[in-house]
């Protein structure tokens, strides 16, 4: 039984995932791949071109972040691209 | 023309009017204030979210375009400012990093004549033209 509600839990933890879509000609790639670099202890991330936009996949959000992460990632990623 | 909508203010800024540039300045400066978010549907157009960090209401959404519209018409002074006084600034760079290095060569000049005297302007007439005196 316990089993099962862990997988059950774990099902649901995974569902939750965030999408952002980063315009090519605003944000470069290499800023968003520095802000992945510096917030791969709190999310998996996963990257991938989707014709105008670079696709930022975030799952297994921790917790204490996941209210915020989404903000935070994006505002970082506009940081590293101005700062390189 | 705005948008307001779950504590963020969007609007659309026009490329033809504010360098790029700029946009990404003002967006620097702001990223203490709120959460931002650039995009670009429409070409030469750019959409701006700003998030407040805490909750805000309309009014102070409004105010915190208000604030960013600003800031961006300074960037874009400074921007176009840097551009136009391009050549000049680089010309007294050029001028200022010459003169340095000529007055360095000069004083090395200077040291090396008078040591080395290649015209012979220390020797004595005596020593140089002394039997033509004699005879």
């Amino acid at each position: 039984m316990i089993l099962w509600v862990l997988l059950f839990l774990g099902k649901k933890n995974m569902g939750k995932r965030i999408l952002i879509n980063f315009n090519k000609r605003l944000y470069p790639l290499k800023g968003i791949k520095l802000a992945m670099k510096e917030y791969q202890n709190l999310a998996n991330f996963n990257l991938r071109q989707k014709g105008n936009y670079i696709q930022v996949e975030l799952k297994n959000i921790d917790k204490d972040v996941k209210k915020l992460i989404k903000d935070e990632f994006c505002n970082y990623v506009l940081f590293k691209s101005k700062e390189n | 023309m705005n948008e307001i909508k779950n504590n963020t203010i969007k609007f659309l800024l026009d490329l033809q009017d504010y360098p790029l540039e700029a946009v990404y300045g003002t967006a620097y400066v702001f990223l203490d204030k709120a959460y931002l978010f650039l995009d670009s549907r429409l070409a030469k157009k750019i959409e701006v979210s700003l998030k407040g960090k805490k909750k805000l209401t309309k009014k102070q959404l409004e105010d915190l375009k208000g604030e960013f519209l600003n800031e961006l018409l300074n960037y874009t002074l400074r921007v176009n400012l840097a551009k136009y006084n391009r050549k000049i600034r680089e010309y007294i760079v050029g001028q200022a990093l010459f003169s340095a290095l000529g007055e360095e060569k000069i004083a090395k000049e200077n040291e090396m004549r008078y040591k080395d005297d290649p015209l012979g302007i220390a020797i004595p007439w005596e020593e140089k033209y002394g039997k033509k005196n004699s005879d």
